[in-house]
Order: C-alpha cells, then sequence, then structure tokens
C-alpha cells in the first residue's frame, strides 16, 4: 500500500529520471510528460495492488514502461490511419561542415537520426542498456522479451550505429 | 558514484551476456581478473572483437549525448489533482456499481421467491448418474512432502524398499537398492569416497536410494530380492535398479569408485522412459493433497475442494489423478445429502438436510447447487426437477 506522502516523496525522488527514460524511448519530450503523469497516476491507482514485495521504484518503472507501450501502439495505430499525412520535415543541414560552436547540436542530430533510424524493437533495447545502464537481463525482465532476444538486439544496434556515426568522430565535442 | 549507464564489476557474473561485460570491459568498471579473461576471449573471438570496437566508439560518440538531459515540465502538483478526482470519479463509479448490483439481486430475489410450476435446474457439479462403486482410497507416501535423495551431509538412504517402491510410482523414478554386510569394508570404502563425489550425487536425483541389511534383504520374498541373492554367486555390496513395480533393471556389485559408479548408474538409465517430476514439485504436491484430505476429514469442504481442483488441473498426472479423485469424493458426499433429503419423508426433515447440506459445502460450486435446490424447495414446497449439466 503506497500512501499519499510515500507516492510524493517517490515523485520527487524519481520524476527527474523516469523523465529521461521516459524522453528516450518517445524521443518527445511533450509525450514524456504526458507519459510522467500516466505512470505516475497508474501507480496511484494501483497503490492497493503494490504489495511491499520488489522496490516501489521498480514497481514504477515497469508501469512507466507498460505506459510507453501503450502509448506505442496508440502511434502506430494513429500512423496507420494517417498514411496520407504529409511527413514533417527532418532538421538536416545542408552540409556536414558545420560550424565549431554547432558540434554539440549536430552531433546530437545524427545520433538521434542514427537512433531513429534503428528497428524500434533494438532501439528499445539500446537506450535501456546504453541510456539507462541496465543490463540484458534487467531489461529482459522488464520488457517480458528473452534475455538472449534483448542481448542480440543490443548486439545489433550497437553494430548499426556505429557503423552510422563513426564517420562523425572528427566531430566529438572535447570532453 | 556511479554514472548513469555503467555498472560495478560486482554485478558482473558468468550469467551476464558478452555485451553486458564488452559495456563494463569500455567503462572500466570490470574488475582486473575479468578483465583480463574477457580480452582472451575476444583475442580468439573475431565477432566479439568487432562488437567491442563498435560499442567503443559509440560509447565514445554518445557520451554527451547520455548527459543531455531535458528537463521535465511535470510536477507532483500536476499528479495529485488527477489523483483526487480520479478518486472521486472511482467513488462515483463505486456507488453507480452498488446500485446497479441491488438492483440485479433485488430482481433475482424476486424471481427466485415467486411461486409458480417446479423448476428444472441443471447440476453440473453434483452427479445425478448412477454412482456405481466408490474407488478405493487413494493416497500418496507422506514422506515425500520433505523426501529428497540427497542432502548436504550425503546420500539419504531410504530403509524400506515398500516405502521406496511407493515413492518411485509417484515421482516416476526407478529404486536404488544398496545391500550390504555388516563390517563390509568395501560398503564403507564406497561411503565415504563413491557416494560422496559430487558428480555421484548429482546422479542421484534420479532414483529413490534405499539401503538394506543382509538381514533385511533375507526376509524379502524371493521375487522381491536383487536377482543376484538367487543365484550362487556373492559379492558385496549389492546393487539392483527396479522400476517402482519391482521389475529389474540392472543388476551389479562389488567395490565401484566414483566414475565406475556413475557409469553404471547412466547406463541403468539407458532405455528407462520415465517422465519425472521435480522432488520440490512432488513434496509440494504431496503437501496439498494431504492439507486437502486432512481438510476433508474436519469437514472443512470448501478448503478441501480448492485445494483438490487446484491438484486436478496439474500436468504431473498421479496428482492430477489424486485432485479428480479428491474431487469426485466430495461430489458423491454431496449427491448422497441430496438423496437423504429427497428420501426424507417430512417436508421439514428435507428442508434440514439441504440446509445442513448446503452449509457445509457452502463456498463450493456443490454447496451453491445444493442451495438451489434447497430454495427451489423451499418456494414450490417440492423438489425440483433435477437434470445433469455435465
Amino acid at each position: 500500500m503506497v500512501s499519499s506522502a510515500d507516492f510524493t516523496a517517490l515523485f520527487e525522488r524519481t520524476h527527474v529520471s523516469l523523465h529521461r527514460f521516459l524522453y528516450r524511448l518517445s524521443r518527445n519530450p511533450a509525450d514524456a510528460d504526458d507519459l510522467l503523469q500516466e505512470a505516475f497516476l497508474t501507480v496511484w491507482r494501483k497503490r492497493d495492488q503494490y504489495s511491499g514485495r520488489g522496490s516501489l521504484d521498480g514497481f514504477l518503472r515497469r508501469t512507466a514502461y507498460r505506459v510507453y507501450l501503450n502509448h506505442r501502439e496508440r502511434r502506430r495505430r494513429r500512423a496507420a490511419l494517417a498514411l496520407r499525412a504529409p511527413k514533417p520535415a527532418v532538421e538536416t543541414p545542408a552540409d556536414d561542415s558545420v560550424e565549431r560552436h554547432d558540434t554539440v547540436n549536430f552531433l546530437f542530430a545524427r545520433i538521434r537520426e542514427g537512433l531513429d533510424a534503428l528497428p524500434e524493437e533494438a532501439r528499445e533495447a539500446f537506450v535501456l542498456f546504453r541510456f539507462e545502464g541496465l543490463s540484458c537481463r534487467e531489461i529482459s525482465q522488464l520488457t517480458q522479451v528473452p534475455a538472449k532476444t534483448v542481448s542480440t538486439r543490443v548486439r545489433r544496434a550497437t553494430l548499426l550505429l556505429a557503423a552510422r556515426l563513426r564517420k562523425y568522430q572528427n566531430e566529438m565535442p572535447i570532453q | 558514484m556511479r554514472r548513469r549507464g555503467e555498472r560495478p564489476a560486482t554485478e558482473m557474473n558468468e550469467e551476464s551476456f558478452l555485451e553486458d561485460r564488452i559495456r563494463a570491459l569500455v567503462h572500466g568498471t570490470l574488475s582486473e581478473e575479468d578483465a583480463e579473461q574477457l580480452k582472451r576471449e575476444i583475442e580468439s573471438d573475431a565477432e566479439a572483437s568487432v562488437l567491442l570496437h563498435a560499442y567503443r566508439d559509440v560509447y565514445a560518440l554518445t557520451a554527451a549525448f547520455a548527459d543531455d538531459v531535458h528537463p521535465s515540465s511535470v510536477s507532483v502538483r500536476d499528479v495529485l489533482p488527477k489523483t483526487r478526482i480520479d478518486a472521486l470519479r472511482s467513488r462515483w463509479r463505486s456507488a453507480v456499481a452498488a446500485v446497479l448490483v441491488l438492483g440485479v439481486a433485488a430482481l433475482a430475489a424476486w424471481h427466485v421467491r415467486s411461486p409458480g410450476e417446479p423448476e428444472l435446474l441443471e447440476l453440473a457439479a453434483i452427479p445425478l448418474g448412477d454412482l456405481g462403486v466408490d474407488t478405493a482410497p487413494r493416497t500418496v507416501p507422506a514422506a515425500l512432502q520433505w523426501f529428497t535423495p540427497t542432502t548436504t551431509d550425503g546420500v539419504r538412504w531410504m530403509d524400506s524398499l515398500t516405502d521406496a517402491l511407493e515413492i518411485a510410482a509417484v515421482v516416476d523414478r526407478p529404486v536404488l537398492l544398496f545391500g550390504g554386510i555388516r563390517g563390509c569394508s568395501y560398503c564403507m570404502w564406497m561411503d565415504a569416497n563413491t557416494f560422496g563425489s559430487d558428480a555421484v550425487l548429482g546422479r542421484f536425483a534420479e532414483f529413490v536410494p534405499v539401503r538394506l541389511t543382509a538381514a533385511q534383504l533375507r526376509a524379502l520374498a524371493p521375487d522381491e530380492r536383487p536377482e543376484m541373492l538367487n543365484t550362487p554367486m556373492r559379492e558385496w555390496p549389492i546393487f539392483a535398479v527396479m522400476d517402482s513395480t519391482g521389475r529389474p533393471i540392472a543388476n551389479f556389485a562389488g567395490l565401484h569408485s566414483a566414475e565406475q559408479f556413475r557409469e553404471r548408474l547412466d547406463d541403468s538409465l539407458i532405455g528407462v522412459e520415465n517422465d519425472p517430476i521435480s522432488w520440490k514439485t512432488a513434496g509440494d504436491l504431496t503437501n496439498r493433497f494431504l492439507s486437502a484430505e486432512a481438510a476433508r476429514a474436519d469437514d472443512r469442504f470448501a478448503e478441501a475442494w480448492t485445494l483438490y481442483c487446484g491438484l486436478a488441473v496439474r500436468l504431473e498426472r498421479p496428482f492430477a489423478g489424486l485432485g479428480a479423485w479428491g474431487r469426485d469424493v466430495l461430489a458423491r458426499d454431496a449427491r448422497r445429502r441430496l438423496d437423504e433429503a429427497r428420501a426424507a419423508a417430512e417436508p421439514e426433515r428435507s428442508r434440514e438436510l439441504l440446509d445442513n447440506a448446503a452449509r457445509a459445502f457452502a463456498g463450493t460450486p456443490l454447496g451453491d447447487e445444493l442451495a438451489r435446490v434447497r430454495d427451489s424447495f423451499v418456494d414450490v414446497g417440492a423438489f425440483p426437477e433435477l437434470k445433469s449439466a455435465r
């Protein structure tokens, strides 16, 4: 059972990292905001179902992932209904010779493009692996996909992304 | 402080996938020993080498991107009001549901209580046909609740062939009989060396081990004894592998090293077609069946019914059979009580018997059906016509 005080503390402790988690998956800050609210609201509705076994953070993360899956399904259906809708313009610079102060934005745009170009399942597995720091087994538990499949997806995404991004190594910002 | 995307070396174990280990290597969180081992593996595995270079490149390229955070515009104040609205909606929903349930219940009560023609009731749980003869009581060895062939101290030998055969029949494994005489030095050597070996102990899970003395062996009927005891050959210790009916599968005797004994056990399993239940599952299901039996004996029929039904749908055949049998015993009991009520001369007595039966089986489909019969009997003043819905 999650009390109101527990819930507020949970929100304060986790909303930043959970928003980042949902943003990485949904690729849209506004969607991530909506999903974040929905995830917390779902946890609140299901607070009676939380038995105290396992961490509350884990319960929240699993809930957030399910909320994201529902969102992804809705988005797919909308996309299927709007086949004729014009594609949004992709923000791509005219060429790669950008000014140095734009290097970071340029590189980030290429990484986003690279991630977007990955197969959906491989992208999700890679995002959870690389940016959320989850192991293949933890991803497997979260997504209910066999760990071996997760490992294959992570490997595939890594190889595809490396092949696509290597040419931008010279554009890397100085750390 | 652990950075995002990094995992401590202590979390790396044999179960980690290559991707996990390569990430730990690139992030520098792998222990020196594990790192050296992984590097050696990568040197001999071209695919792993490609993955290492790819992850190293991707890691470097996405390092700044990983820290690029889009701040959330959502605060707890955006969420909490929604929870209150949600709670309000939930209360409204509950109130509407309660009104609907009460309405349906009132309608049902009016329908049930309205006098009319004798009802035709379909019963699914209580058998209405000829009950035939009761099947013999069935049971399962109570020792199965805790029994495993090995413990941390070594082999757990049973001391009764009858008990071992009973257990073997349930867990679908052969019995391994060990026969020895007092002062048998080979037996003592094998106790100290052969049966302590991990390789041998691992094989014991496939058998029900039983150890008998020469006197116990002599007390067995000739057709129950290991074949070697019925021949002039004598060498101790003797071993006999037999199925749960006592049919011999293999016989051997004498001193065996761990490796020799393991091979003997493996050979004896060739051709054995079985579908063994894990010892833990067997223990758990035995416990459930015995609990069901205790509940039935104590007239806690709802509890017994739930336990029997749970067993009846199991894939482990002996326990599924026990569950179905227990459920059948309860159903027959309910039917007998129904018959007794129908045979009573006085309506008051019939009603009392139906009341008692419905109360005894409350919480089971049998109780629900008995209550339906009672309600119909009370409303119409005569027993309803019963039809089997099975």
